[in-house]
């Protein structure tokens, strides 16, 4: 027999057992409500943090996206251009060369009009060079 | 065993609240992780610009020396007479 099934309202010690059961009882359920309603007030808090910084990331995020597409639709191919004129007048000007070397490495140049889709070998790096976008 | 309404009530929020929590963190990580891959581009390009600009001055210096420079510089849009500084070359002039 479980202690469920007993009869317990029979004697009045059981009675008063029953009593102090059900007293523990309604104190534990009050306390959980308490503590729910706790979590509760702290995760909608948390809700609130999070869904703004969310909302930042995102505003941040669709700015950033605007300006490297901007980038790639306009600054790059002109600055490939700019880049392909400079690196034909330092073939045939060796003063000019080693300024430019500078700044490109020549090995690394594809051809006229294309634009650098890798960065270039480490190997081949000088202090400053141009450097290439890293993959989205 | 009788069911409080308050109780489950609370439990079945606390459950809804804590799903969207979980589901928020993940956008933020996701959100964070993208933002961070397109400040690592912009920083690229701002480097990429600068370098530019560098080599931009650079040449212009050059220029003064060369007249052959001085007309490639002119082809993509800068001037060695206009105020120093102005290395941005004009959109669309070749």
């Amino acid at each position: 027999m479980t202690l469920s099934e007993k009869p317990l309202e029979s004697s009045p010690v059981s009675s008063a057992a029953l009593d102090e059961l059900r007293r523990a009882h309604q104190s534990l359920r009050g306390l959980l409500n308490v503590v729910a309603l706790s979590l509760l007030i702290l995760t909608g808090g948390l809700s609130v943090v999070l869904l703004r910084d969310v909302s930042q990331a995102r505003r941040q995020l669709k700015e950033l996206t605007q300006f490297v597409e901007n980038y790639n639709k306009t600054s790059l191919p002109a600055m490939v251009e700019i880049r392909d004129r400079l690196h034909s007048f330092a073939r045939s000007h060796p003063a000019y060369n080693a300024i430019f070397t500078n700044y490109f490495n020549p090995a690394s140049i594809p051809g006229p009009g294309q634009i650098p889709t890798a960065p270039p070998p480490a190997s081949n790096a000088s202090p400053v060079r141009l450097p290439t976008l890293p993959e989205r | 065993m009788k069911s409080n309404p308050l109780t489950s009530l609370l439990a079945g929020l606390l459950l809804f609240s804590s799903l969207a929590v979980a589901g928020l963190c993940f956008t933020y990580v996701q959100s964070m992780r993208t933002l961070q891959k397109r400040q690592a581009q912009a920083a690229a390009i701002n480097q990429n610009r600068a370098v530019i600009q560098q080599l931009l001055l650079k040449s212009m210096e050059y220029g003064k020396t060369d007249p052959a420079m001085e007309k490639i510089l002119k082809d993509i849009g800068l001037d060695l007479k206009s105020p120093a500084g102005d290395v941005v070359p004009k959109p669309g002039v070749k």
